[in-house]
């Protein structure tokens, strides 16, 4: 039963998807309806993985269905995270949707089966479930992505990601197949075992395998050899999938990632050395090409490389010995937050064909809609890091992590590279705030976003209090 | 050692290059011809090359369905997406950037000299087997141990599925 127990969230929503389908055979559903479908599916999925959250470990890390997934708080809380990254991308599809016609429930359909295949990444505790989970999540982003094709700006982005997202995926299998040729078995456990009593770097299989997972891995989360596709699939996207990618495809593979990185001491001492450069680039060829843009999507898509950059630092401090991984996880919830926050408010502000997409479209915002501006100018804080917001306080557990590890080096670099991006957060701020309006920003129809919104700039706060157990 | 060729170790040495020889000639063929459908042809050359050479790495179930998937139904299904779409598409290419060749080249050239190092260099052991490879123990292995994924991979088809039709149908009439 146990099994079932941890997989229930994802039997929720996989279900959900399959049961938005038969629903779409009804003539007369609306496309608010699907969305409050979906939201309502989300918003169970999110209940029930709190309770199996807050119902307790009976150990440290239960395995399930004969060792190929393995739950742990750390899975337990990213999953938490990817449902309500998805909950939030349905209330900014809904609205989204309202300006935007290419809606159909196939699309919340594919975003909750994404968002299966992101649960199950986070608890994959065996190479061909990682793989498979991957490809889950993988194939429903590119449709996603491609959903609308009467632009050719879309198509470009699709075709951009679907290329390179299947070299990275066969990347993965090559490696995936290296590893098991060195170590005999594909099951993290057993990784680790033979780890234990074999070195790592007397085995060129193994290394070369860790090598070209690790790739693939550094390509779904756009760090610094492989970041210069996200600009334009960022850009190309439509403005939900954008959201829900940006933060719930990096939260999945970040927590795949750490549970991969400790499998073994040894493993990790090698690649730490390199991870330690792939950061540094990441913050700074994320903040070079961030600073350049003029369009806000492109901005935050460039911003979401720094974002990763400060979370392979995270994963170069934390130990291998009692991992729980609180760091990351943190780090993790104030970015969604923030992030999926200027995505709901862009929603609503965008218009049509996402008209207004540029810093100067947002000229004197404040002065037409002062509670708006102040949510977007809470979420550019939290982004940049500045108390008392989550973003703060995640960089701070973040650099004090580094520190402790001895990376201080990094930690110097992290703070750099936070005080660079000041400059182009604040930039939209002082846009908003500064400005005289040259339009009304007005906002037709009734839609959900303004108020996940607000809900999710008092998280910003509320998560910035929530300590973190180290 | 060097077996004598009239032996039957030469003699499956020989048919063991001329896999080798079958795959890499239809790639060749796959990469380099101008009509898509002599392409498709050489893919499936390639794809029987490959199932001989895992029937050499002792696994006669994963050849066959190399044959029976690859070639019988890949294959087919792209000749037929390139009969419904426009073939004329195949000759009107862009600008081809006079580096790639060479990248390419060493690329691959760099990929073969890491591969190579990697198999040379790694001492393998006698490693006791796993299984015997026959379809009996990949079905008892697929129920049992790798039952979960095994359902999984309905749910990657289902997407590829949905995704399809969402991509390439008109949309719904309302």
């Amino acid at each position: 039963m146990l099994d079932f127990i941890i997989i229930l969230p994802l039997l929720v929503v996989g279900a959900g998807a399959i049961a938005l389908m038969l629903l779409a055979s009804m003539e007369n559903l609306s496309e608010g309806s699907t969305a409050l479908v979906s939201i309502g599916i989300f918003a169970f999925a999110f209940a029930v993985q709190l309770m199996v959250s807050v119902s307790g470990n009976v150990a440290p890390y239960e395995t399930a269905f004969s060792g190929m997934l393995t739950a742990s708080t750390f899975t337990k809380v990213a999953g938490l995270i990817i449902l309500a990254c998805g909950l939030f991308s349905c209330m900014i599809a809904q609205t989204y949707f309202t300006q935007n016609k290419f809606s159909s429930p196939e699309f919340y359909s594919l975003m909750m089966f994404a968002a299966s295949g992101m649960l199950l990444l986070t608890m994959a505790a065996e190479l061909i479930t990682l793989f498979i989970s991957l490809e889950i999540m993988s194939l429903a982003i590119y449709v996603l992505v491609g959903y609308d094709r009467s632009r050719i700006k879309r198509s470009e982005a699709v075709l951009k990601y679907l290329m390179l997202g299947a070299f990275a995926g066969a990347f993965f299998t090559m490696g995936a197949a290296l590893i098991y040729g060195g170590a005999g078995s594909t099951r993290f456990a057993l990784i680790s075992k033979y780890l234990a009593t074999n070195s790592f770097l007397e085995s060129p299989v193994l290394v070369a395998g860790t090598l070209l997972v690790i790739v693939a891995f550094l390509f779904k989360v756009a760090a610094f050899p492989f970041h210069a596709w996200v600009v334009d699939v960022y850009d190309g996207a439509p403005l939900p999938v954008t959201g829900f990618m940006a933060t719930g495809v990096k939260t999945a593979i970040f927590a795949v990632f750490a549970n991969f990185i400790v499998l073994d001491n040894g493993m990790k001492g090698v690649w730490v050395d390199y991870l330690f450069y792939v950061a540094v680039f990441t913050m700074f060829a994320g903040n070079l090409i961030a600073i350049g843009q003029n369009n806000l999507k492109r901005m935050l898509a460039a911003s979401g490389i720094v974002h990763s950059g400060y979370l392979i630092i995270a994963l170069v401090a934390v130990g291998t010995e009692n991992f729980t991984g609180g760091v990351i996880i943190f780090y993790l919830a104030a970015y969604a937050a923030a992030t999926l926050g200027v995505f709901t408010a862009l929603a609503y502000l965008g218009g049509t064909d996402e008209r207004r997409d540029s810093f100067d479209d947002f000229k004197g915002l404040a002065k037409v809609r002062p509670y708006t501006a102040a949510a977007i100018t809470i979420f550019m804080l939290s982004m940049a890091g500045i108390p008392p917001t989550a973003g703060f306080m995640g960089k701070f557990y973040i650099i004090t992590d580094a520190i402790r590890a001895d990376q201080m080096l990094l930690a110097v670099l992290g703070i750099v590279s936070s005080i660079l991006s000041m400059w182009y957060y604040l930039r939209l701020v002082i846009m908003m705030y500064f400005k005289e309006p040259e339009e009304s920003f007005e906002v037709s129809g009734v839609s959900l976003a303004p108020v996940g919104t607000m809900i999710l700039a008092v998280s910003v706060f509320a998560i910035g209090f929530y300590p973190v157990f180290l | 050692m060097n077996p004598s060729l009239f032996s039957a170790d030469g003699l499956v040495g020989l048919i063991f290059l001329l896999t080798i020889a079958i795959t890499i000639a239809g790639g060749i063929i796959a990469c380099n011809s101008e009509r898509l459908v002599r392409a498709v042809a050489g893919l499936m050359i390639c794809f029987i090359g490959v199932g001989a050479l895992y029937y050499f790495l002792n696994s006669p179930f994963v050849a066959m369905m190399q044959v029976l998937i690859y070639v019988g139904a890949v294959a087919v299904t792209i000749s037929f997406a390139i009969m419904l779409a426009d073939p004329e598409q195949s000759s009107q290419h862009g600008p081809i950037n006079a580096l790639s060749g060479p990248f390419g080249f060493i690329t691959a050239a760099l990929l073969t000299v890491g591969l190579a190092l990697i198999a040379l260099k790694t001492m393998w052991g006698d490693e006791p087997k796993v299984n015997d490879g026959s379809v009996k123990i990949i079905g008892t292995q697929l129920l049992t141990d790798y039952s979960m994924v095994f359902e999984l991979v309905s749910i990657v088809l289902l997407i590829s599925i949905i995704g399809a039709l969402v991509i390439a149908r008109e949309g719904r009439k309302s």
